[in-house]
């Protein structure tokens, strides 16, 4: 007889099982935290490094020049925007005209039932496109700004100036040589909701999507980036990488906008953590602001609300992220061109790929802005966590296979037991094989036979899961 | 000696009265023999140097092997040797450029049309002189051994064809990213080492070359020229075995890694060489040591004939070019113009070529000490796979 199928073997298990398992499920939990905390410290956690070698970061030498003009267009925009919640489509479409880009414009309204307001949510969105001047213009990097009317403006912060920037870089760039990929300026209304670039560039339907068709298009988008800026002058930039459903962008994204902000002497955040200076190591090696960090940023994984318009591009598996600056409380001093610097960096290192983003990781939890925890050591804390429910399951099967409550009180040995209780694996194994075909048989069977019977793919599913219902009755009834 | 016959002049035995003139004529006629003795020897001498070399012409076949635009400084390493090879004296018919990308027009480039070697001097070694044979996807494995082999299809171009003979000596330079044993072609295939060496063998039996220059500036450049066993080849790399080969420096205006270390340091020597200097591969050997270049380079000899400390850098970097203006008359020997029948008896049985050596012994000691050789993951796997399957079977008594 086998391992697990002899009864003097499984009565063994049985016993240990169910003597061990509320205690070590207890310890397993309290266990997982621990090894969360531990594996953020900077012991554990590895530091970060640039993947891909193509990228140089900060290797080219700054040219970028803020020039006056910015104030203007920053000025006019706050004017607008204290009045008015609309976006000033004109005058934008004008400014990225006379500046040279192929400017596009979208107009969308979105309908659904779970939205709070009745009425629609109507909006419009502008592009505006650089073509690279001696290349095809296959590839493309997108700078998004949000614009945020009056409303949104008290609610989360004016972006203005972000987009005053944006028209002083693209001014800049459109007298460069070195271009590889265009540059998509892209500003768009209602933060999260409606049409972003995403579904105006891939023309995806939606039954709550209305959108005007978009006439321009640039090549496949190699990164995003988007950029929230407050004001003149900042504190810091907190990066925001979390998009929708917990997706995240690929590291090296990261890591190169971090080594950017460092070059510039910007300070660079994420969940409020920069690099652990040397005081916070000395406390028990960080441990405090590297758990609290690492637990923020699995919290707002595990929600699945984007931390900014950037998981908007996630999806479409665009890496993106948020440059979010934090206003500073001094009101004198210009950073435009330091921020200046650091866009223009990123936009350089993106113009040296060849390829998409593929090198470093692209599931993993950030301590700090230096260091990442990847999927392989988080994985340690998450498979305790699950064999929690598999010892529970397991020691539920044996006390449902008993005469009686107690423990103690064994069946002699020796005696098969009554039922059919002792085939454990393999009935385990089966169960999983049969749930593992009835989640993948709606699809093949809606696919495949649905045309057949002239059902609509909805009842169609609906009549499968009935019929399977049905057989499995009359295999149960027929014993 | 000919000419000696011919001028030694019988001393006639002069009448008694002019004894004196006849010592002085005979002392003239001394020093006249002794000069044109001397002359003639001279001459032969010449004669013979000419022929010492061995070599008679020179040929260069150098190949950038790396593409992208990160890898800028693997096309400026080659263009750089090109011009300093060029500059030398090898006309671009007997040079074979091949470079994998085009870096002067990719869109990156921030000076278009330019490729530039040194961050400060901004010399552009892409200009309107440059030749390159093999561009872009033509430059793979295959097309670099049929260019080293000859075995080329009858429709290639002369200028894609290396033309070389037995006299002619091969400088061979490559760069791009290399590991132990393999360089790296074009982001998707190797060259490896053994390949390499047969190429050169193939190279030998067909009498291709007479000496070849091997420089190799990759990483771990050494091993790929450890396999090499056809005689008459140097080789040097950048790097030992488990060494990488490292950049020089940035130019911050073009945003790459702009050249390597040893071929900068190489450059620089080679930079003071003249088509008449006499300086020889043993002062090349010794460029770039390892407080400059970060790596120790490596060089092979033992297959190589003559005694390094002789053999002139221009022999491989530069073309032969023996012209000696004498205004005396060269003797030569009389030409015998009656034919005599040769009767040639033919033997029967195979012809082959003669050894122009005596070859060595062969080295396959080490062949034979081939074991098959597991991986430490393997043997532990199994060993646990077996454990599994001992207990269940001891179990289930």
């Amino acid at each position: 007889m086998g391992l697990m199928t002899n009864p003097k073997a499984q009565k063994i298990i049985e016993k240990v099982v169910l003597s061990t398992y509320k205690p070590l499920s207890v310890l397993l939990y309290i266990g997982t935290f621990v090894a969360i905390v531990i594996v953020s410290s900077s012991l554990f956690s590895a530091k970060t490094y640039i993947s891909e070698n193509a990228l140089l970061p900060g290797l080219v030498e700054k040219q970028y020049k803020s020039t006056s003009d910015i104030n203007g267009y920053a000025n006019y925009l706050e004017g607008i925007s204290k009045t008015d919640d609309d976006i000033p489509m004109a005058w934008l479409q004008q400014t990225f005209e006379e500046i040279g880009l192929d400017t596009y414009s979208q107009n969308f309204s979105a309908s659904h039932p779970f939205l709070n307001s009745p009425e629609d949510v109507r909006g419009t969105n502008v592009f505006a496109i650089l073509r690279a001047p001696r290349i095809a213009g296959t590839e493309a990097v997108v700078f998004s700004i949000p614009y945020r009317g009056k409303a949104l403006e008290k609610k989360m912060g004016s972006t203005n100036h972000g987009i005053a920037l944006m028209m002083s870089l693209a001014k800049h760039f459109i007298q460069q040589s070195y271009l590889s990929k265009d540059i998509i300026s892209d500003s768009r209304q209602r933060e999260y909701r409606g049409s972003s670039l995403g579904e105006a560039y891939y023309d995806t339907s939606s039954d709550f999507l209305a959108k005007s068709p978009l006439h321009g298009r640039s090549g496949t988008i190699m990164a995003a980036i988007n950029l929230e800026l407050p004001g003149r002058r900042i504190d810091h930039f907190d990066l925001r990488l979390e998009g929708l459903n917990g997706q995240l962008p690929n590291l090296d994204l990261f890591n190169v906008a971090v080594k950017l902000c460092e070059k510039e002497g910007v300070k660079a955040t994420f969940h409020g953590q920069g690099s652990l200076t040397h005081t916070e190591l000395r406390d028990n090696y960080g441990i405090r602001y590297t758990s609290k960090t690492m637990l923020s940023n699995m919290l707002r994984q595990a929600s699945g609300k984007p931390h900014g318009i950037h998981g908007l591009f996630l999806r479409y598996g665009i890496p993106a992220l948020t440059l979010h600056g934090i206003p500073s409380n001094s009101k004198k001093g210009d950073q435009s061109h330091s921020i200046g610097y650091i866009l223009e960096g990123i936009f350089r290192s993106v113009n040296n790929l060849l390829e998409r983003f593929h090198q470093s990781f692209f599931f993993y939890v950030l301590p700090e802005t230096k260091k990442y925890v990847s999927i392989g050591l988080y994985m340690i804390p998450m498979g305790m966590l699950l064999v929690i429910p598999t010892i529970q399951a397991l020691a539920l099967w044996f006390l449902l296979g008993r005469k009686s409550k107690n423990i103690d009180k064994d069946e002699p040995i020796g005696e098969e037991p009554k039922g059919q209780h002792h085939y454990v694996i393999p009935v385990l194994i089966g169960v999983h094989v049969c749930g593992l075909l009835l989640y993948l048989s709606p699809e093949f069977f809606v696919v495949n036979f649905s045309s057949y019977f002239g059902l609509p793919p909805t009842e169609a599913l609906v009549d499968w899961v009935r019929s399977c219902l049905y057989w499995y009755n009359l295999i149960t009834s027929y014993k | 000696m000919a000419g000696k016959n011919e001028y030694s002049y019988p001393i006639s035995k002069m009448a008694a009265p002019c004894a004196i003139w006849k010592r002085i004529l005979s002392l003239i006629v001394i020093v006249v023999l002794i000069s044109h003795l001397s002359l003639c020897s001279s001459h032969e001498e010449t004669a013979e140097t000419f022929f010492k070399r061995g070599h008679t012409n020179n040929w260069a076949v150098l190949v950038c092997t790396s593409r992208f635009w990160f890898n800028y400084r693997h096309v400026a390493n080659v263009l750089s040797m090109y011009h300093s090879v060029k500059r030398l004296g090898i006309p671009d018919s007997q040079i074979i450029l091949m470079l994998a990308d085009d870096m002067a027009c990719n869109p990156r480039n921030p000076r278009p049309a330019s490729v530039f070697n040194n961050a400060y001097q901004h010399i552009n070694v892409y200009g309107d002189d440059v030749e390159v044979d093999y561009r872009g996807y033509e430059v793979t494995v295959e097309s670099f051994i049929r260019v080293l082999t000859g075995r080329l299809p009858p429709s290639t171009p002369r200028s894609k064809r290396l033309m070389t003979d037995d006299r002619s000596n091969v400088l061979v330079y490559m760069t791009g990213h290399g590991g132990d044993g393999f360089l790296k072609f074009q982001d998707s295939e190797e060259i490896s080492s053994i390949e390499l060496a047969d190429a050169f063998g193939q190279m030998w039996q067909k009498r291709r070359y007479h000496e070849v220059l091997y420089i190799v500036d990759t990483c771990q450049a050494v091993s790929m020229f450890q396999q090499f066993y056809s005689p008459n080849i140097l080789g040097v790399g950048s790097s030992q075995v488990g060494e990488d080969s490292l950049s020089h420096h940035v130019d911050s205006a073009i945003g790459v890694y702009i050249i390597d270390r040893y071929t900068y340091y190489a450059l620089e020597f080679l930079e003071k060489i003249t088509t008449t200097s006499q300086k020889t591969m043993d002062d090349f050997f010794k460029v770039c040591p390892y407080n400059q270049c970060h790596s120790h380079t490596g060089y092979r000899t033992d297959l190589f004939q003559r005694d390094i400390s002789k053999v002139l850098v221009t022999d491989f970097f530069g073309s032969v070019r023996n012209v000696e203006v004498s205004t005396s008359r060269l003797p030569l020997s009389e030409v015998n113009h009656t034919r005599s029948k040769v009767e040639t008896k033919v033997s029967g049985g195979t012809y082959y070529y003669v050894d122009q050596f005596p070859s060595k012994p062969a080295e396959n000691s080490e062949d034979k000490k081939q074991r098959v050789q597991f991986s430490n993951q393997f043997i532990i796997a199994n060993t646990i796979l077996l454990a599994i399957a001992a207990v269940v079977l001891v179990s289930r008594r």
